[in-house]
């Protein structure tokens, strides 16, 4: 082969062209996989929001309001009086590049406008065209464009590609909350009748019935008793909740997930079984049946709406104060906007271990204790019994649910209860733990399974630091106190390494805990074998 | 070893780098940077996948080395680009990049080789190509397979616990088998 034609051969260039980020073109049907069905007309019609229609983002028109710029302009401009955090984000902004690349859709994707700092410049180069004067007269030289039809897909496209998960924000030297702009720019969305279902539909539910599915008070009951039923067969134990029992000392909230899909039952067997072997005097709500607030990915005023019920329904039945199940959002949403919204709850009283007499001063105005501090606080007086080598055939690591970790702080306490009730437990790499936890790629209504595809891409950095101590010490199962999380990370494990389990805290907890009257247990909460024939010598 | 097997494997590191340099060329420019640069693997799953893979895959491939090895490469690398933004085309074409990475690496010194161990190479990355296809429409079926998978479960868990479903095993007949590994 002459030395020149092999040259001149291999001189291909299949480097991607490069696009200017402000004029985008979305192709919706090029990109199946990475976004969500839009809103179902009857639940946008069910909470009276705008503009309920049938269509799909495959179509050339979306259907939108005559007046839709409008609409979106004075939206942003009452949200820019209203929220001066929101006014603060969008002005103080420097580019300075460190959320960039701290986004898991970023760096699952190498997509530039998974970059916090893009997606949310999408939203404030139309801020800097409509309400700054720089903007008004040099437009795109400042960085400003008007808002085109092209330009509202892409937020249709980005703002439904980010799951609010705040790891960005842990490296802003401002502290912008990127996923405040996110919120916002849903909330602006909304306004023109663009979202998805699998937000809305679940905001409907748990409006109407009281939880995302839908699950009416007698299939509440019924899911609970097939619960027991399960738990008395491993255990031997019959635990007896109650539902809507008036003058309870505590209202226990949980998210629906642990109530009716796996692996989260395994979860909420756990809770059963702990309360159940104190005697707790608590009593589960069949109408404040979610812990989840899917109204925090749709508006201010939906996730106001939703909170309320579970305080409703604490004052309705008398309750001293509420402990609240392993979920996640939920958390952020009691810890920074409750008080505000419905708070202070000063119809409940402070929070009071009834076990152990610990009062839970942080949540004094919230009235609303995390069960792993509950159980921590268990497991630190001693009021447990606990057998650990019953989880001898896990090696555990734990993931650090977003919300939890980073909008309440809770990094300590699964740790120390993980640490109780198992003898292997390891710890992910640092940079993916605790603060800097990876999403699960599925939070804030993402983790449908039209929208896999970015889930999946999303998830790679969580499912990299798994398989790394997978192959590191061998382990197993990946625990987290979330119900998206156990939901969206079993999927993820399935594909990137289907070693691994997934599982909530406290059903490692159900799994160790020594009960009196309890029979020998020779498998675990899920029927597995328990590792060596353990159980004859137990209990 | 032959002549041209001698003079890649001394140039090694340079032909493990430029054919990552053509993988991460698929990323939108403005990514590359950061992609290339961000050496730490859990601050940088993608990139440093893509480099560390192919390291390992030119290793395989010019020492030899058995399918399955070479496999479990190809595999890390293709289960990331089967979700992304890329055509069945786009997703595997980093796998052909190999000749152009060992035209432009080999270059003068490559001069003098026959034909037949270019053939030779060619063909041995032909076959890699062919397992890249299969593992790549392994792991679509994945994907699809998940998805039924979890709407199966969604639906299979509301039925039983509403007591709409009667299996086996409560009828009184031989036990169930339950859907999936591990659900019932």
């Amino acid at each position: 082969m002459p030395e020149k034609k092999r040259d001149e051969l291999v001189q291909i260039d299949y480097t991607p062209p490069q696009r200017d980020w402000m004029d985008p073109a979305i192709d919706f049907a090029a990109r199946k996989g990475t976004w969500s069905y839009p809103a179902a007309a009857k639940n946008l019609r069910y909470l009276g929001l705008p503009n309920p229609r049938d269509w799909s983002p495959t179509d050339a028109d979306w259907q939108l309001p005559e007046n839709w710029q409008q609409i979106i302009h004075d939206g942003l401009a009452e949200r820019l009086t209203k929220f001066r955090s929101l006014k603060l984000f969008l002005d103080v902004c420097v580019r300075c590049g460190a959320c960039a690349d701290k986004c898991h859709f970023y760096l699952g994707s190498g997509d530039p406008k998974n970059m916090p700092v893009l997606r949310a410049e999408l939203l404030r180069s139309v801020y800097r065209n409509d309400f700054t004067t720089a903007g008004k007269i040099l437009g795109r030289v400042a960085g400003a464009r008007p808002l085109t039809p092209a330009i509202l897909k892409e937020w249709y496209y980005y703002f439904y590609q980010c799951t609010e998960c705040r790891r960005c924000s842990v490296f802003c030297p401002y502290g912008i909350d990127t996923a405040e702009i996110t919120m916002l720019a849903r909330e602006l969305l909304n306004l023109v009748g663009l979202n998805i279902n699998w937000v809305i539909e679940p905001v409907a539910n748990c409006d109407r019935t009281g939880n995302h599915l839908g699950i009416q008070p007698h299939t509440f009951k019924d899911n609970i008793e097939f619960l027991v039923d399960e738990l008395e067969e491993v255990t031997g134990i019959r635990v007896d909740p109650s539902i809507d029992r008036k003058g309870a000392e505590l209202l226990f909230v949980v998210p629906s997930a642990d109530y009716f899909a796996e692996p989260g039952i395994y979860t909420f067997m756990g809770y059963l079984l702990l309360l159940h072997s104190l005697g707790v005097d608590y009593t589960l709500s069949a109408y404040a049946s979610e812990g989840g607030n899917f109204g925090l990915f749709t508006s201010n005023e939906m996730m106001k709406r939703l909170n309320y019920k579970i305080y409703h329904e604490a004052r309705r039945l008398g309750v001293k104060w509420i402990l609240g199940g392993e979920c996640g959002h939920m958390w952020r949403v009691i810890n920074q906007y409750m008080d505000t919204m419905n708070g202070p709850a000063d119809f409940l009283e402070a929070p009071v271990s009834p076990i152990t007499g610990t009062a839970f001063t942080n949540a004094a105005s919230t009235k609303m204790v995390h069960i792993c501090e509950f159980t921590a606080d268990l497991i630190k007086h001693g009021k447990l019994k606990l057998d650990p080598s019953r989880n001898d055939h896990l090696r555990v690591t734990f993931h650090d649910s977003c919300n939890p970790a980073r909008a309440m702080g809770i990094l300590e306490e699964p740790r120390y209860i993980l640490k109780s009730v198992v003898n292997n437990f390891f710890e992910m790499p640092e940079n993916t733990i605790r603060e800097q936890t990876f999403c699960c790629g599925g939070g804030a209504g993402l983790g449908n399974d039209e929208n896999m595809e970015m889930r999946l891409r999303g998830g790679l950095p969580r499912a990299n630091a798994v398989r790394f101590v997978h192959e590191k010490h061998g382990v197993n199962l990946l625990a987290c106190i979330c119900a998206i999380d156990r939901a969206v990370l079993s999927t993820l494990m399935e594909y990137w390494v289907p070693e691994v389990g997934v599982s909530g805290v406290h059903e490692l907890v159900g799994n160790a805990l020594v009960i009196e009257g309890e029979k020998s247990r020779t498998t675990d909460l899920r029927g597995k074998p328990l590792a060596g024939g353990k159980g004859d010598a137990d209990a | 070893m032959n002549g041209l097997l001698n003079v890649l494997q001394e140039k090694r590191k340079a032909l493990e780098e430029r054919w990552a340099e053509l993988v991460l060329a698929s990323y939108p420019q403005q990514s590359v940077p950061f992609l290339r640069q961000e050496r730490d693997r859990f601050a940088n799953p993608l990139g440093s996948t893509i480099r560390n893979e192919i390291a390992a895959l030119v290793e395989g491939l010019l020492a030899g080395a058995d399918a399955d090895v070479l496999a479990t490469h190809l595999d890390a690398i293709i289960r990331v680009r089967a979700v992304q933004d890329f055509t069945p085309a786009e997703a595997l074409r980093f796998v052909f990049q190999f000749k152009q990475a060992v035209a432009e690496i080999a270059g003068d010194d490559a001069a003098g080789v026959p034909a037949g161990e270019f053939l030779a190479l060619h063909a041995r990355l032909d076959e890699l190509a062919l397992q890249a296809f299969g593992i790549y429409v392994g792991c679509r079926e994945r994907v699809f397979e998940i998805r039924a998978r979890e709407a199966t479960a969604r639906t299979y868990s509301l039925l039983k616990q509403a007591g709409l479903l009667v299996d086996a095993d409560e009828a009184g007949g031989p036990p169930a088998c339950p859907p999936a590994e591990g659900r019932s």
